[in-house]
C-alpha cells in the first residue's frame, strides 16, 4: 500500500506512544490506540473506498481529510473496521456547506456534532439505541463519536482555546453518537422522514447542545406529556430561536413516552405540529436577555409588539427532528441546535470512490 | 481596497491562524479589547473609537503594531 501519511518511529511501549502523541496534541486527552500500518490497513479494508480520496477540507485549518487520514483517526479512537463507512458518510455530511462546520468548530457555543444512525447498520455494528443511548458502554457509539472528535482536532485543528473557542464546551465533544430504536418507534424512522428508504443505512449530523432531560412520570396522554417536552424546549438560554431560519431541535422520545403519545393517535406530523405550536416563548421573556437585539428573525416576528405574544423557536414543524431511542423509563431528551447551520443526512456505504 | 478583520484580543490567535491557513498570513487585523458583548454604552463607544483609529491608520498607510 502506498501511504500518503508520513511514517514515524516510536519506542514500542504504551508509555512512549502515549507521550509521543500527547506531545504533538494528536489526542483528545484520553489514551489512543497506536495507528500502526497494519491496523490502518485493516481499518481501510472496512470500506470499499480509495484511501487517497479527499472527502473534504476540515476547518479551521482547512487540511484535506483523506479516507486514509480518517482511518488513522478511527484506529486511534478504537474503532472496528466495520465502523469506517459510518465515519465516511458522517464526514461527507459534516463537510457539506449546509452544516457550517467552520462556525461550529470555532464558536464559543458548546455545540458538538451529534451523529444519529438509522437503518440496518445499527444492528450490524451493534450501535446502542436502547438504555443509556447517550451514555457509555457500547464500543460502536463510543468510538465512532470519538473518531469524529479526533478528526476535528487532529485534522481540523480544533484545539480548545485555539481552533475551538467554546467557552465551556460539553461532554458530547468527546463522543456524541446515537442510533434510533426503530423497532420501538410507533412512527417511520428519522431517515425515512428525511427521504431515504427504510432499508438504507443513513447517518444524520446536527450541531447540538448536550441533551436536556425531559422527566415525566405522570402524564397519561399525549397532550400533557408533549407540554412537558415543549416546556423543556423553550429555554431562554439556548441558541435555537435567536437565528430562527436555521433553528432546530432533535427530540429523542424514550420508547415509553412515544407509546403514550402514539396511543392517542398522534402521528409524527401531529407531534411536530404540537411542539411547533406550543414550544414558544412570550416576547416579554425573550426581551430579558439571551441574544435579544442580536437576534435574526423574519420580518413578521420583528414586527410583533405585543409582549404577551408567544413566538416560535423553530421556523416550521419539520425543523423538529423526531426520533425514538432509549430503554425502559419515563425520560426523553431534547437537543437544541447551534442555530447557524442545518442537519445533514448521508447514506452510509454510498461513497464515490 | 483596504480590508481588515476586527476582532477582540481573545480571538486574535484564532484569527491569525485562520488567515494563515487560507494563505492570507498578512491580512491586517484590527484588534480591540475583549470582551465586546455585555458592555455598557460608554464602553462600547470606547471600543468603537479604538477600532476606528486603527481602521483609519490602515486606510492611511501600513498598519502599525497593535497597541
Amino acid at each position: 500500500m502506498t501511504w500518503r501519511s508520513s511514517r514515524v518511529e516510536v519506542e514500542d511501549s504504551h508509555e512512549a506512544i502515549q507521550a509521543y502523541f500527547r506531545a504533538r496534541r494528536w489526542s483528545d486527552g484520553l489514551p489512543i490506540v497506536a495507528p500502526t500500518e497494519v491496523r490502518v490497513a485493516a481499518m481501510l479494508a472496512g470500506a470499499a473506498d480509495d484511501p487517497g480520496r479527499v472527502i473534504g477540507r476540515v476547518p479551521p485549518t482547512w487540511h484535506d481529510l483523506t479516507v486514509e487520514k480518517l482511518a488513522i483517526n478511527a484506529v486511534m479512537a478504537g474503532c472496528e473496521p466495520a465502523y469506517l463507512p459510518v465515519l465516511v458518510a458522517a464526514f461527507e455530511a459534516l463537510l457539506d456547506p449546509a452544516f457550517n462546520l467552520h462556525a461550529i468548530q470555532a464558536t464559543t457555543h458548546p455545540a458538538a456534532p451529534l451523529l444519529i444512525v438509522n437503518g440496518p447498520i445499527v444492528r450490524e455494528i451493534d450501535l446502542n439505541c436502547g438504555s443509556g443511548v447517550f451514555g457509555p458502554g457500547w464500543p460502536a457509539n463510543a468510538t465512532i463519536g470519538r473518531a469524529v472528535r479526533l478528526v476535528l482536532m487532529n485534522v481540523g485543528g480544533a484545539w480548545p482555546g485555539e481552533g475551538d473557542m467554546a467557552t465551556q464546551g460539553q461532554p458530547g465533544k468527546y463522543s456524541y453518537c446515537i442510533a434510533e430504536h426503530e423497532a420501538l418507534s410507533p412512527w417511520e424512522p428519522l431517515h425515512v422522514e428525511r427521504g431515504f428508504a427504510r432499508d438504507q443505512s443513513v447517518v444524520t449530523v446536527i450541531a447540538g447542545e448536550g441533551p436536556h432531560n425531559v422527566n415525566d412520570h405522570v402524564s397519561e396522554a399525549a397532550g400533557p406529556l408533549l407540554a412537558v417536552v415543549a416546556h423543556t424546549m423553550a429555554a431562554l438560554g439556548s441558541n435555537a430561536k435567536w437565528v430562527l431560519e436555521d433553528s432546530s431541535y432533535v427530540v429523542v422520545l424514550g420508547p415509553e413516552h412515544a407509546a403514550t403519545i402514539a396511543r392517542d393517535g398522534f402521528t409524527r406530523a401531529d407531534v411536530q405540529r404540537f411542539l411547533y405550536e406550543t414550544a414558544r416563548l412570550p416576547l416579554r421573556e425573550l426581551q430579558l436577555g439571551g441574544m435579544w437585539r442580536m437576534h435574526d428573525w423574519p420580518r413578521w416576528m420583528r414586527a410583533v409588539t405585543d409582549v404577551d405574544a408567544r413566538l416560535p423557536i423553530v421556523p416550521s414543524p419539520d425543523a423538529i427532528l423526531l426520533l425514538v431511542a432509549g430503554g425502559p423509563g419515563k425520560h426523553s431528551a431534547v437537543v437544541p441546535n447551534f442555530s447557524v447551520g442545518r442537519a445533514v443526512s448521508r447514506r452510509i456505504g454510498s461513497a464515490t470512490s | 481596497m483596504a480590508a481588515a478583520v476586527i476582532c477582540t484580543t481573545a480571538f486574535e490567535g484564532m484569527a491569525r491562524r485562520a488567515a494563515e491557513a487560507l494563505g492570507m498570513g498578512t491580512l491586517p487585523l484590527v484588534v480591540i479589547g475583549h470582551p465586546l458583548g455585555g458592555l455598557r454604552a460608554e464602553e462600547v463607544e470606547a471600543r468603537v473609537r479604538e477600532a476606528a483609529e486603527r481602521l483609519a491608520a490602515l486606510v492611511a498607510g501600513p498598519l502599525p503594531d497593535r497597541p
